[in-house]
């Protein structure tokens, strides 16, 4: 209901981003990619399996398999206890990425975007679409495609 | 998973094809008509229905749809029709395959299935509609008038319905005398459920499929006679005689293992990754489950130590554990340790021998007896330590108007030799090698052992040590006398022996240079051999390369384009044994000319007539490197 009526003021111009923070930093995933947010949940371990990947989730009978963003944009781990679940599904695959807190979802005018500055690290550069100027601190937008590209090349499939 | 799944349409629409061809060999009009060519199925479910539905379409038209002449009696259109359907149902993909023909008769069946015996008289009346149809289904029937290359030949619909069944699904039929009939099949979507059993160790669980899981074992430290045993620090059970290597999963999966801590109880899954057995050291066997079997994200697909997660009753995910990758993932390191210490030779982790080998036991001061192949030894004898002399600081002894030099294979192995030091007896294998004796001093020598057993080579721990094999009850260590040997000689100052040893220095290097040119292959199953003559070859300058039988030899010398100038082959060998390969190859244009040496322990007039005759130059003895270098020279260098 909600959503619909935000979609029905959302002119061409402004898009829609769930938001989330990793320590004091801020980014954004294209609200439609996102397909819920739930609270920390049990992780199954996977040994053997490169840092960024946290583990298995029981996500209502549907496994997730958890990334930790933290890990992924190899910042530093001052790892949060509670860790929310971040879950997109991207071709039928379940991902939740792990991050500190959850942001409102907001609404950005494409005016203020801008490509991401080039002095920001290529560790969380290559999974940036860009930045929007909001009133409040600067959104990073990541893909999540740009995500699952990285994952499958680095494993070399 | 999206990947796995897969239009069924890829396998239907190749029927358009084989009805086309079918009508115009049985002289019928058939018209195929595909519906839901875009339902999906898991690729291997696809993969194993091909077969089955081929075979009830080529039933339909040839039993089923009739010819024109009978389709217009009965006032049918000429042309018979066949329809494929599949389509989704209640989480399964059904697939229909209905024709007009002319159905399913009782009657016929009925007095056919008399006639084979598939029935009895009292049983007739007793059987359903359904019951009389599913008579077609039973091994051997067929209602065929006579039997045709399509269909009739006794081989049929059982096989439909087993290779159904084996993969879940099951098979139904509905049929109008007269107007046609239905085969219709229910398929699982996927294979996704197994049965598996629940282990856990450290924190987490695990699922491990049944198929794989050939019994449970479990060892308690205080009470069980059979105990679990360290070789060359591995862990090993004896399993009713045979060997088990013993894998910690918790060392695979990387976790920590407590070491100071031994558990009074182990529990081992004894696993079979193809045709390959070992145990899987876990820390608690749970339960049996059947599981859904969910595929991991794509980008964890190279760990192949996983082929999947589930979730277990209690919600929480358990890894599924790929036993193959499993057994992989501990071998690879195996496998690489060993080429390091084999320049060449052997490539397989287990090399498997059938033959009936004798092998002298001796102790050394290490846990557990040691053994070499009795074939090498040349005398064994017992001197009183005060016999011993002293060349700088090698012992010697005179020995048969010779000197024969002492090696302790205790120094050699690098186990403590101070024991030996103390007593006033020396138990001696002597060995001879090219012309001259070695002693080699052990502490006991026990006895003479026949066994046919497997030489595993896949454990060593340390330069010296071939390999392993059980006897009896116990694990016996195979020592590498031949590179104790070479060892011991460059440490003496003596060359290997290249040529006969009245050569001059000059011809030796003048030969090892024209040797490099002069490939040779070498077919031997049995490790020992092929290891040793490889190295004497090598160490003469040959290049060789080598198959663990022949068959293996065969493969490689029919395919390849290599420039082998000269074929050795053991003679007992299995799969296909020497004789086999040299008829095999004398036939091959290319391996004509090609001198071939038949190296073995048999010697008798009629084995050597029969080995030439088969296509062998020449007969030579296995560990008599001179005559073989010689041998080889003559036929590659001298001419």
């Amino acid at each position: 209901m909600q959503e619909n009526s935000i979609r029905e003021k959302k002119s061409s111009s402004t898009k829609q981003y769930s938001t989330f923070y990793i320590g004091e930093r801020l980014y954004g995933i294209d609200v439609m990619q996102v397909q819920e947010v739930t609270r920390t949940l049990p992780i199954t371990r996977i040994p053997l399996s490169p840092n960024y990947v946290k583990g298995l989730i029981n996500l209502r009978g549907q496994i997730a398999t958890a990334i930790g963003l933290r890990n992924l944009f190899e910042l530093s781990d001052a790892a949060n206890e509670t860790q929310m679940n971040v879950v997109c599904r991207m071709d039928g695959v379940l991902l939740s990425f792990l991050v500190d807190k959850i942001g409102d979802v907001v609404e950005v005018d494409e005016s203020s975007f801008e490509p991401p500055p080039d002095t920001i690290p290529e560790s969380v550069k290559r999974f940036m679409h860009g930045v929007y100027k909001t009133a409040g601190p600067i959104l990073s937008i990541i893909e999540v495609d740009k995500i699952t590209t990285a994952l499958n090349k680095k494993n070399g499939n | 998973m999206k990947t796995r799944m897969q239009p069924i349409g890829n396998v239907l629409t190749k029927f358009q094809r084989v009805i086309r061809d079918l009508s115009r060999d049985l002289n019928k009009k058939i018209e195929l008509t595909l519906e839901g060519t875009e339902t999906e199925l898991d690729k291997t479910l696809l993969e194993a229905i091909k077969d089955p539905l081929t075979h009830i379409v080529r039933n339909s038209c040839d039993h089923g749809i009739e010819t024109p002449e009978e389709r217009k009696k009965s006032g049918k259109l000429e042309t018979g029709r066949i329809y494929i359907r599949s389509y989704h149902e209640g989480g399964q993909v059904v697939v229909d395959i209905q024709d007009d023909g002319k159905g399913l008769n009782k009657e016929k069946l009925l007095s056919k299935a008399l006639e084979k015996g598939i029935l009895s008289q009292e049983r007739l009346s007793q059987l359903s509609e359904r019951d009389i149809y599913h008579l077609i289904f039973a091994p051997g029937f067929s209602t065929a008038a006579q039997v045709t290359n399509v269909s009739g030949r006794g081989v049929g619909m059982d096989v439909v319905k087993n290779n159904i069944e084996k993969i879940g699904g099951q098979v139904e039929l509905l049929s109008q005398l007269g107007k046609g009939m239905t085969v219709r099949l229910k398929i699982p979507l996927t294979l996704a459920i197994v049965p598996a059993m629940i282990i856990r160790t450290g924190e987490a669980r695990y699922a491990i499929p049944q198929v794989k899981l050939v019994e449970l074992v479990r060892v308690e430290a205080n009470t069980s006679t059979e105990q679990i045993e360290y070789l060359q620090g591995k862990p090993m059970y004896r399993l009713r005689g045979n060997l088990l290597p013993l894998v910690n999963l918790k060392e695979v999966l990387g976790l920590s293992v407590e070491d100071g801590k031994t558990q009074s109880i182990t529990n081992i899954v004894v696993l079979n990754a193809e045709g390959q057995m070992f145990g899987l050291i876990v820390d608690e066997i749970q339960d049996t489950a059947d599981i859904v079997v969910k595929p991991l994200s794509q980008f964890l697909k190279s760990l192949s130590l996983y082929s999947g997660a589930t979730v277990l009753g209690d919600g929480s995910v358990a890894l599924i554990l790929d036993v193959t990758g499993l057994a992989n993932t501990v071998h690879l390191s195996a496998k690489a340790k060993e080429d390091a210490s084999l320049a060449a030779g052997a490539s397989d982790a287990r090399i498997r021998s059938n033959d009936l080998q004798e092998f002298l036991l001796f102790k050394v001061n290490a846990a557990g007896k040691y053994s070499i192949p009795l074939n090498l030894v040349h005398r064994l004898e017992e001197f009183r330590s005060d016999q011993v002399e002293f060349s700088g600081a090698q012992r010697v002894i005179r020995y048969r108007g010779d000197i024969l030099p002492i090696i302790s294979l205790n120094a050699y192995l690098k186990f403590p030799t101070q024991t030996e030091e103390s007593k006033n007896r020396l138990s001696v294998i002597v060995v001879r090698k090219s012309d001259k004796h070695y002693g080699i001093e052990v502490n006991d020598i026990l006895d003479v052992c026949s066994v046919d057993a497997n030489v595993d080579d896949s454990l060593k721990d340390r330069p010296g040590i071939l390999g392993n094999i059980i006897m009896g009850e116990e694990v016996v260590v195979i020592v590498d006398i031949l590179e104790v040997l070479s060892g011991e000689r460059e440490r003496l100052g003596q060359k290997e022996v290249k040529i006969g040893s009245n050569a001059s220095e000059k011809a030796i290097t003048d030969y090892d240079a024209r040797r490099a040119n002069f490939p040779i292959f070498f077919a031997e199953d049995t490790a020992f051999f092929r290891k040793h003559v490889t190295k004497v070859l090598q160490g003469a300058g040959y290049p060789v390369v080598t198959a663990n039988d022949g068959k293996e030899a065969f493969e490689k010398l029919e395919s390849s384009t290599s420039d082998v100038k000269l074929i050795l082959s053991d003679i007992e060998m299995p799969k296909m044994n020497g004789l086999e390969l040299a008829k095999n190859l004398r036939k091959i244009e290319k391996w004509k000319p090609v001198p071939m040496i038949a190296l073995t322990t048999k010697f008798s007039e009629r084995s050597v007539k029969e080995g030439k005759e088969a296509g062998f130059n020449e007969y030579l003895e296995k560990m008599n490197a001179e005559q073989l270098i010689n041998k080889i020279d003559s036929y590659l260098l001298k001419n």
